[in-house]
């Protein structure tokens, strides 16, 4: 099931790479195609700070993937993430530098800092979701505009670093202060094993324990559940915490690792590393394990075109149009992990009456 | 403050804002209606804005700009209903892919055609030129806001009473209304619900590509890579807010347009114009929010008088 996917999606990968490889045809000649395509190759995994880079930008994409994957296996579709991922930056850029004692405690304090802000901006999300009954894409998808544009009047104002005239961004953290380095000059750090450790975690409480059943289980059949005994809004709430601060922490990391500093507009915008996360968890559809594999395809991705840019000088852009022909070829192939989207399914293939008598069930149950 | 509201600046610039985003939503509308969720409004905006961008580069001629928006919104949207409707694809996925195929693609086609990145601005394009409406321009602090605008902004008035008319009072609109709402009845009614879907898809496409037109050619002549910057998935929302009066698209999207104003202008009070990041959006918030929650509010008032009859 999650192996097909993966497949299609390698698949999908391999012909958007083949494509790409015509664009740099198409713009830098034929003759740039061999140098390009070893460009690729070799910025993925030719040397051992290829590798750390690519591994240290898998890191994100992982834990915000694996934020998104919590709420869609509760049925939530939540696209918060983005939004998420910039708080949580910004919470642990605004909060280490002021940490007094040792450098280890401003890390730790720093990255609590982060989950707690991207948790508790998810769960606002969920409260108003609860409160409005406006649908959870939608609350979250504003969301992501709200927080970057909090993001950017916060450090613009009261978190700018005053010493600073050249750029934006809260004040420098020093070298104790950041997670420590594993392989110097990559970026990969400390930061890393952790998004490992807590993928391992979760993936097994997911598919071992009764904590990982009942969220399947309010998935795949919310009635079902709150009969069981969960009670949906509130549960809803916990999972999208959850999620939220798994994102929070991603940005925690990126600006306590890599950056040093929040740096105004270093994490957002469209082309943010969280909708890679996003597209991540959206190419999984059940299950949480393939979602290493997954992460460290799109980070591949990444890096490689990040190289051919470097090395032939063609565009960025070619790794969203990559990420676009995976997304397409999922879609196509029927399999959709979208809570929303196979209720509607279901709709449509004459299931209404069902659907209609699940909702009747769980608002007796509700009240 | 005062002088702020009162300033005929900040309205024209709020009309002006509000013209790309109203033809996007009355794309997304009519689409939405057909029974399809498209999340894809933001790249096909994108692409609209960087084929009038480049229609009216190539070409010295800013009116070019307008049917090459309209084609680009067409063919995305040709992709978008073949994958959909055709070949059934999650709509969801479809869209979000549709955006990222939108924000790489014209940043690859940016270097392809002119070998810049980031952003396209040439002394060859012009924007729009603006029309002075004889009559209107004369009148008393409205005549600078209404007169002086473009082409597009008139026609985007027009197709929103237009639209607003026609699916509430025609067959077309009826079958549109039906087939979003119940496929199976209209199919048993001998409408096509795919043929349906397809027009609205196309139709809504070219709406969105003139969206993009307004945006790229209708203030500065220019384009930026991710210049729409949440522009389509604010029309979406806009849509959604509406729900089943179209009516309202043109008041939202006005609405919206002079919450970012606004915020732009706060600076001139001495408060950060961050806050334009910050504002358009709570209000956003609160257009979703208050119409369910205040009808929550009433429905728990009457279901509660019953109950309280039985107590007494």
């Amino acid at each position: 099931m999650t192996l097909r996917t993966l497949r299609l999606a390698l698949a999908a990968a391999l012909a958007g790479t083949l494509l790409s490889l015509g664009v740099v045809a198409a713009l830098q000649g034929p003759d740039a195609i061999e140098p390009a395509a070893r460009a690729f190759v070799e910025s993925v995994v030719g040397s051992e700070l290829a590798l750390g880079a690519t591994l240290a930008h898998a890191t994100p994409i992982l834990l915000i993937g694996l934020g998104a994957t919590l709420a869609f296996r509760a049925g939530q579709f939540d696209i918060g993430q983005p939004g998420q991922f910039v708080l949580g930056g910004l919470a642990a850029g605004a909060v280490a530098p002021a940490v007094p004692g040792p450098g280890w405690l401003a890390v730790v304090v720093g990255l609590a800092a982060g989950m707690l802000a991207s948790g508790l901006w998810a769960q606002a999300i969920a409260h108003f979701v609860a409160a409005t009954g406006v649908e959870l894409v939608i609350a979250s998808l504003v969301a992501n505009y709200l927080a970057e544009g909090l993001a950017r009047l916060l450090v613009r104002t009261v978190l700018r670093d005053e010493h600073e005239s050249g750029f934006v961004a809260t004040p420098p953290l020093g070298s104790a202060e950041r997670l420590p380095e594993l392989l110097p000059g990559t970026g990969l750090q400390l930061g890393a094993p952790l998004a490992l450790a807590l993928f391992a975690i979760a993936a097994w409480t997911v598919a071992r324990t009764a904590a990982g059943h009942r969220l399947r289980l309010f998935g795949r059949a919310p009635s079902f559940a709150t009969l069981a005994g969960t009670r949906p809004q509130r549960y809803r709430r916990r999972v999208l915490t959850l999620g939220g601060a798994l994102c929070g922490l991603a940005g925690a990391i990126a600006v306590l690792g890599d950056l040093g500093r929040y740096l105004d507009g270093s994490l957002g915008g469209a082309s943010s590393v969280a909708w890679t996360g996003l597209t991540l968890a959206i190419l999984v559809p059940s299950g949480i394990v393939a979602l290493l594999p997954g992460a460290l395809l799109l980070a591949a991705i990444d890096t490689g075109i990040a190289g051919v840019q470097r090395d032939v000088g063609v565009g960025v852009g070619l790794a969203m149009v990559i990420q676009a022909t995976i997304l397409l070829a999922v879609a196509l192939s029927g399999r959709t992990v979208v809570a929303g989207a196979r209720r509607r399914r279901r709709a449509r293939d004459g299931g209404r009456a069902l659907g209609v008598r699940s909702a009747v069930v769980s608002g007796q149950v509700g009240r | 403050m005062i002088d702020l509201l009162t300033s005929a600046d900040l309205w024209f610039r709020t009309v002006q804002a509000s013209t790309a985003l109203l033809f996007v939503a009355l794309g997304g509308y009519v689409i939405l209606r057909s029974g399809v969720f498209h999340l894809g409004l933001e790249g096909t905006m994108l692409i609209g804005a960087f084929c009038a961008a480049v229609g009216a580069e190539q070409t010295a001629q800013p009116w070019v700009g307008i049917p090459a928006g309209m084609l680009a919104g067409l063919l995305v949207s040709v992709l978008f209903a073949l994958l959909v409707v055709v070949w059934r694809a999650s709509d969801l996925m479809t869209g979000i892919a549709i955006n990222f195929l939108a924000l790489g693609g014209t940043g690859l086609a940016l270097q392809l055609i002119y070998d810049v990145q980031g952003g396209l601005s040439s002394p060859r394009l012009d924007s729009i030129p603006t029309l002075t409406i004889p009559g209107v321009a004369q009148l008393p602090s409205i005549g600078d806001v209404l007169s002086g605008q473009t082409i597009l902004t008139y026609a985007s008035w027009l197709l929103a009473v237009g639209l607003a008319w026609w699916i509430v009072s025609t067959r077309g609109g009826l079958t549109l209304r039906v087939v979003g709402l119940r496929p199976e009845i209209a199919s048993a009614l001998g409408r096509s619900v795919s043929r349906t879907q397809w027009l609205a898809i196309a139709c809504g496409g070219v709406l969105i590509g003139l969206g993009g037109a307004q945006l790229a050619l209708g203030e500065v002549a220019q384009f930026q890579e991710g210049m729409t910057s949440g522009r389509g998935f604010v029309a979406l929302l806009l849509v959604l807010i509406a729900g089943r009066h179209a009516w309202l698209l043109a008041p939202l999207a006005f609405g919206f347009a002079l919450f970012e104003a606004l915020g732009f202008s706060l600076q001139t009070i001495g408060l950060p114009d961050e806050l334009s990041g910050v504002v358009p959006y709570v209000a956003v918030l609160l257009f979703v929010g208050l119409p369910p929650l205040v009808r929550r509010l009433q429905g728990a008032a009457t279901a509660s008088a019953p109950a309280a009859a039985d107590a007494t």
